[in-house]
């Protein structure tokens, strides 16, 4: 069985398996939308204090509203009729949702908005609206547990207010963070709380501008990148809360490392959780077993976790034998990602003429990740003199990651690191390029065909090749090309 | 319902279906569910390994989706917005329950059993899947071969790299054809 058979053999049978309920399920969507334009007219009728004089049950209201999904969307437009007065703070509460709340002088929510597509399903139908504060928090932190994006393995949330009053600003700062402790708590999860005051700074306003986060998130990222300048906004943007108050642990917290001013960091409580990393000893016996060393012989061991080319690692340093090694492990895969060495004093230079050679250097190189010429590609080797000593430098990249090593004259491995670099056809574009120049090698017309599929070719782990199917008058085509479309085999048969 | 492999055209047609229903054409929503029933209903059925979750998970992403439509942002990815309901109504069933809610592999074979045109081969196609593959494995087997979504998006989706993903839809399709070909020997 090939394949293709294979595939083909899994999705008939779970197309036999599958359960036709198209009935049931349009008779539950009928239901809500009898419930929709129910509560539409119900709302218009409310008065503001007859409403609210069930405040008391709000909460178990609201909780029913998220599971049942039962209230129109007007989380964006205002407040639906209600009398609710004039907004006087803003709320945000950033996970990787983010949500914000307006409320008014006592307190109620004016105005919930979905500032991402993760809160859009969190706030899903709740209508928040005159709810009060508290309520509101716990319904959407609830909302977060459900759908996952607040767990044992991401427990922080950012929580940030925008108001002018100072006392004010304390008080539903903490009325916020006791109820997302208090909410997390209840399914055993520590909460770690950062809470800002929103100080309309502009870098941050640029930085929710440019990457579509909310002001309170790009608030945080810039005092980030204040506090470490080796971070850049662009990076962190991608970043979850739980991710950014790691990294916020491992900041110096007397001053600026290399930034220019001095940071303002959030008010942090708990601690953020590393459950879906491995363990930092995992990371550093890693490292020691790649310089073949026991953990008892290593000097001024000191290990953080960072961001660093799109993934979070450790950075494990520690000194050997007059030797200072930095090694950064991949926190969830535990691979080693990026090794350099750095040898006190002078180290014994071999002469020029002892040197081994581009080419054992780049065997060397691909040793040392088990690669063989033939699955690389962008090879690049070059000799340089360093001070009057041979120095090698070899790059290449294997499957989706580049590899960059320093090789000293004598053939050892001084550093290395390996960056994730995904060749991703993705794009229409591509596949509109992909199209043309198939059609090209084949002499077809690009207009004519069919059909058209693109996806990259798992029969080849170490290198991308595109798997293409498509048809053309009377036949079906399987193409497989390289990256620049290049065609590497092909055949046709009579499509029936 | 075919059992043609989902491509692009199907893609564009699911997007298409998702926003005419956020714009109140309700017609819209039988096709979406011939298109797209036998993938949440298999994704559920991975993730949970019980039928009747995952026909409830099934329902109910349904109607999410009925619900929600006119929030769908179109980005050309109508699957993996489908897909992401289901993972995040399982996980919720499951931190509900507190308990893992999946059966053995013998109670699944009755579960699966009650249908009559289900045959010997489709159930043991069924619980190899389910039974001789890691959670990942089939989870990435399910969401390609039957869902028919890019190891690209799957990647994204799960949140791992897209060398893990190849590497483990390979590992488990070749697990899968050795079962499946020891099954048919045992048959014959």
């Amino acid at each position: 069985m090939n394949k293709r058979k294979t595939e083909g053999k899994i999705r008939e049978s779970f197309d036999k398996i599958t359960p036709d309920d198209l009935n049931s399920v349009k008779q539950a969507c009928d239901n809500i939308q009898v419930e929709r334009t129910a509560n539409s007219a119900a709302a218009a009728k409310r008065s503001t204090v007859s409403f609210w004089k069930i405040a008391t049950c709000a909460l178990a209201l609201i909780l029913v509203a998220v599971v049942t999904v039962t209230l129109g969307g007007i989380l964006s437009g205002g407040n639906g009729g209600k009398n609710l007065g004039k907004t006087v703070a803003t709320v945000s509460l950033d996970v990787n949702p983010s949500i914000e709340l307006k409320i008014n002088a006592d307190r109620r929510v004016t105005e919930a908005n979905a500032l991402n597509a993760d809160a859009q399903q969190v706030l899903a139908d709740m209508d928040l609206t005159g709810v009060q504060l508290q309520v509101a928090v716990n319904a959407v932190v609830g909302s977060m547990l459900r759908y996952g994006y607040l767990s044992d393995l991401a427990n922080s949330v950012l929580v940030s207010v925008d108001s002018s009053d100072a006392a004010d600003y304390s008080d539903i700062v903490k009325q916020i963070s006791d109820e997302i402790t208090l909410r997390l708590k209840e399914n055993e999860i520590t909460a770690s709380v950062l809470t800002q005051k929103i100080t309309s700074d502009k870098q941050a306003q640029n930085i929710a501008d440019t990457y579509g986060i909310s002001l309170g998130k790009a608030q945080l990222i810039a005092e980030i990148v204040k506090a470490n300048s080796a971070y850049t906004a662009d990076k962190l943007a991608k970043l979850t809360i739980n991710e950014l108050n790691i990294l916020i642990a491992n900041l110096p917290q007397d001053g600026t490392s290399g930034g220019t001013e001095q940071p303002a960091l959030p008010q942090t409580s708990g601690t953020p959780s590393r459950e879906s990393y491995i363990e930092q000893e995992k990371a550093e016996q890693t490292a020691f077993d790649k310089v073949g060393v026991a953990r008892e012989q290593v000097q001024r061991l000191r290990t953080k976790m960072d961001y660093d080319n799109g993934i979070m690692v450790y950075e494990v340093e520690f000194v050997f034998e007059q030797t200072e090694y930095e090694i950064e492990v991949d926190a969830i895969s535990g691979t080693i990602v990026s090794y350099s060495s750095d040898k006190y004093g002078k180290a014994p230079v071999t002469p020029s003429d002892q040197a081994i050679g581009k080419d054992a250097a780049v065997d060397k190189a691909l040793a040392h990740v088990g690669a063989t010429r033939e699955q690389v590609t962008g090879l690049v080797a070059k000799e340089e003199l360093d001070d009057g000593k041979v120095e090698y430098e070899v790059e290449f990249t294997w499957g989706d990651y580049k590899y960059e090593f320093d090789i000293d004259a004598a053939g050892n491995v001084v550093s290395f690191s390996r960056e994730y670099e995904p060749v991703i056809s993705t794009g229409a574009s591509d596949e509109q390029n992909f199209k043309q120049r198939v059609c090209e090698q084949l002499n077809l017309d690009p207009s004519l065909v069919r059909e058209w599929d693109c996806e990259i070719d798992d029969d080849y782990p170490n290198k991308t090749v595109y798997d293409i199917e498509f048809k053309y008058e009377r036949y079906e085509y399987e193409v497989e090309v390289d990256p620049t479309g290049a065609i590497l085999k092909w055949h046709r048969e009579k499509d029936d | 319902m075919s059992t043609v492999k989902m491509n692009t055209a199907n893609f564009k047609e699911i997007e298409r279906c998702i926003i005419e229903l956020g714009q109140g054409n309700n017609d819209a929503f039988d096709r979406l569910y011939t298109l797209l029933n036998r993938s949440v209903y298999a994704y559920a059925l991975t993730i949970m390994r019980n039928v009747h979750d995952a026909q409830d998970i099934a329902n109910d992403c349904f109607v999410s989706i009925y619900a929600n439509a006119h929030k769908y942002l179109a980005q050309g990815k109508p699957m993996a917005w489908v897909m992401s309901i289901v993972k995040n109504m399982c996980y919720s069933r499951f931190r509900q329950s507190q308990r893992f809610a999946d059966v053995d592999e013998s109670q699944l074979e009755n579960q699966l059993l009650v249908s009559s045109d289900v045959s010997a081969e489709d159930r043991i196609v069924v619980r190899t899947c389910l039974y001789k593959l890691s959670e990942q494995e089939r989870i990435v087997v399910v969401l390609h071969a039957v869902a028919g979504m890019k190891h690209k998006d799957i990647a994204e989706h799960l949140q791992i790299p897209l060398s893990t993903v190849l590497s483990k839809y390979n590992r488990a399709l070749a697990k899968l054809k050795l079962y499946l070909q020891e099954a048919q020997d045992e048959q014959t």
